[in-house]
């Protein structure tokens, strides 16, 4: 759907070299929503919970700095793309520095440990994937995450309704249409149009969080496969 | 994980950490453009079928420039793509994969493809090509600059006198698939095109019956059901009898209502006249091709077209009319107009008689003309004549009040007076009785006494009702 208004990423994009606040807010305003997957892959990567928190703040720290996205190349793809991007080089220059220093100060002030076998971390119960899949796949599920926190919000003097409606979003019918409107004391027919406008605004808000993550002209559609093409195990 | 749960749609494990406990797979395939009109209930569409991406089809097909995906449905994939050596667009449909898992398909495939690449018509979407790419069936077809009618239909600005253009461009693309031996059996907003210039072009022919008969020993072993339920004709829904071309004359029906009223005809639907401004003559069109009975439709497309062509033009009505029915049509409408205050059931039974029509049919067809006229030429209050009648009724008490003072004894002058109210209170009531009168029959709700009605009517000598 086109609007007027630009998505968050091609404002970031747009703005590139010189970030404005408008860009600086709306950058925030994405990191904010997925964060998780960039501290699951850290996490991951390093086997310490301590660590990975620590990197992970210290990665949105540089990421927000001001002209921290400048270097970055404008052909950069959707938001997912690049973030997962930027995380893979942060950490190997993570590594290199503490290298340097293991060299340099013996001062121990990290201790990446990134050849390891990672024995320690295993409650994921998807460890079979790799930490690139994982990043997708967590983030194909905070997508979804936020869409239901906006939908909740939208429906929030309507929870029965959205309760007992929400199965009809997948397509799976627990229960006839006409037994729920029962319970809900409304005609077939007004439960039947309460349904299909939870549908409707599910997928619209779908659509818009998931454009937040992309620049204005790259189709929404294909983007949307890749988070189902993720989700597959 | 010990509680590992599957989708009950897609039949894939839904992780324990998704949102609301629904499986993310399916939600996220809700999102996607091509699925705005989808029912709730993915009838018809193949589960686990998710078309390949652009690039990835790019790889099977070197010969094309796959530009974008355009649609799916449960019946596969459609792509736009341009054949460079030609300079042409094309449409590119992928059949869902699993379907090459029958020996005995690819056989069947190619026959089919090869009676329906014959079928090369104007309203037609023609097939260009077709085969088997990297274990994927394909149809290359004309690329149809457009919309579909779902669209045109959601969009809202489709007008009746639209939709009297577009169905006898249907009809004329149908008969001519018959005489060839063809039957569409998905005929559905979704596969009829609109070019910009709003020629229409149906897609998809045969394509119902090529997967449908694969369908019913799919690999999942369940019995599955091609096509959209609510434009599929009762005997192909029922499978009890064989389906032929008249299949198609009822989903036509069902996409006319459709277009008339932007609503589906379901259960006792209302005739299309009541919900829109419309030719009354419209109602029997539309309802003659819903019939239950195939042998109460229309018998060919042919006829739909040249009794929608009359009516939109308006002209010849009578010669069409005394043709088919014996009797001109205005004449008929007027007959029940004039028949219905007296006896509802002997106008349900003249239109039966007239036109040949089932009772469910004359029945709906004679109520939407009792609601038309009662709407669009309601009986007003006769205001002229009661104002006539009250100056009456104050002349009356006044004349009998003055004659009734001349007298001096009590009797008499109780008498005067009272005989001149009685007298106006009199016209007064004979004037809002006859008032009542006039417009009674109208404000009768047809509804209730229909029971009755069909009781009366189904005693008559004419063929047993159709049940709805």
């Amino acid at each position: 759907m086109p609007t007027l208004r630009s998505t968050h990423w091609s404002l970031v994009l747009a703005a590139g070299r010189r970030a404005s606040p408008e860009s600086e807010r709306a950058l925030a305003e994405l990191c904010q929503t997925y964060w998780p997957p960039v501290h699951d892959y850290i996490r991951r990567q390093t086997n310490d919970l301590h660590l990975a928190q620590d990197l992970t703040q210290e990665f949105f720290a540089r990421l927000l700095e001001k002209n921290a996205l400048a270097a970055a190349d404008p052909q950069r793809g959707c938001f997912r793309a690049f973030l997962l991007t930027s995380v893979m080089n942060f950490l190997a220059n993570a590594r290199d520095r503490a290298q340097a220093q293991k060299r340099g100060g013996g001062r121990k002030i990290l201790t990446l440990d990134f050849a390891a076998h990672d024995s320690y971390w295993n409650i994921e119960p998807s460890h079979e994937l790799t930490p690139e899949k994982l990043f997708d796949r967590r983030w194909a599920l905070l997508v979804l995450e936020a869409v239901f926190a906006r939908l909740r919000e939208e429906y929030a003097g309507k929870n029965e309704l959205f309760e007992r409606l929400k199965d009809f979003l997948t397509g799976e019918l627990s229960a006839s249409l006409a037994e729920i409107g029962a319970k809900l004391d409304m005609s077939e027919g007004a439960i039947k149009t309460a349904a299909h406008r939870l549908r409707k605004r599910f997928r619209a808000l779908l659509r818009a969080e998931v454009a937040q993550t992309l620049a204005d002209d790259e189709p929404i559609d294909e983007e949307i496969r890749a988070l189902f093409d993720a989700l597959a195990s | 994980m010990s509680q590992s749960r599957r989708c009950p749609v897609c039949g894939t494990e839904i992780p324990a950490d998704t949102p609301e406990g629904l499986c993310p797979r399916c939600l996220l395939r809700a999102g996607l453009a091509s699925q705005a009109s989808q029912p709730t209930a993915s009838f018809a569409v193949s589960p686990s079928f998710v078309p390949p991406t652009v690039e990835a089809l790019a790889r099977c097909f070197p010969q094309l420039e796959i530009l974008e995906l355009v649609g799916q449905g449960g019946m596969g994939a459609v792509y736009k793509a341009r054949q460079p050596a030609l300079d042409r667009l094309v449409a590119l449909k992928i059949l869902p994969p699993e379907i090459g898992a029958e020996p005995a398909f690819a056989e069947r495939f190619t026959r089919e493809a090869r009676a329906l690449a014959k079928l090369n018509h104007p309203h037609i979407v023609a097939i260009h090509d077709f085969g088997v790419a990297d274990g994927l069936f394909y149809f290359l077809m004309a690329f149809v600059d457009g919309i579909n009618l779902r669209q045109a239909i959601q969009q809202g600005d489709l007008q009746p006198a639209q939709a009297l253009k577009i169905v006898p461009q249907i009809c004329d693309a149908l008969q001519f698939a018959h005489d060839e031996g063809i039957v569409h059996r998905d005929i559905k907003p979704e596969n009829i095109l609109l070019d910009k210039r709003g020629r229409v072009k149906i897609a998809d022919f045969g394509l119902a019956k090529l997967l449908g008969v694969k369908a019913n020993h799919a690999l999942t072993g369940t019995r599955q059901v091609m096509g959209t339920p609510h434009y599929m004709a009762p005997e192909q829904i029922q499978g009890t009898r064989d389906v032929d071309h008249r299949a198609d004359i009822y989903s036509l029906g069902v996409t006319f209502y459709e277009m008339l009223t932007g609503e589906l005809p379901l259960g006792r639907f209302a005739a299309p006249s009541k919900k829109v401004q419309i030719d009354v003559r419209l109602d029997e069109v539309v309802i003659r091709t819903l019939e239950v009975e195939p042998e109460h439709r229309y018998q060919h497309a042919s006829e739909v077209k040249t009794e929608v062509e009359q009516i939109a033009s308006n002209v010849g009505t009578a010669a069409v009319l005394s043709a088919t029915a014996g009797k001109t049509r205005p004449t008929l409408e007027q007959i029940i107009v004039d028949l219905l205050p007296e006896d509802k059931a002997a106008a349900i039974r003249t239109y039966r008689e007239t036109t040949g029509a089932g009772l469910a049919a004359a029945f709906s067809a004679v109520k939407s003309i009792a609601e038309t006229h009662g709407k669009n030429q309601p009986v007003p209050f006769a205001w002229d004549s009661f104002i006539w009648c009250l100056v009456w009724a104050i002349g009356a008490i006044g004349f009998g009040w003055y004659l009734g003072m001349r007298h001096e004894d009590s009797a008499g002058n109780l008498l005067f007076k009272g005989g001149g109210i009685l007298l106006a209170l009199f016209w007064i009531a004979q004037n809002v009785t006859w008032q009542i009168s006039r417009s009674r029959w109208r404000l009768e709700d047809f509804d209730e006494d229909g029971v009755e009605l069909e009781k009366a009517t189904a005693t008559t000598d004419l063929p047993a009702p159709p049940r709805q």
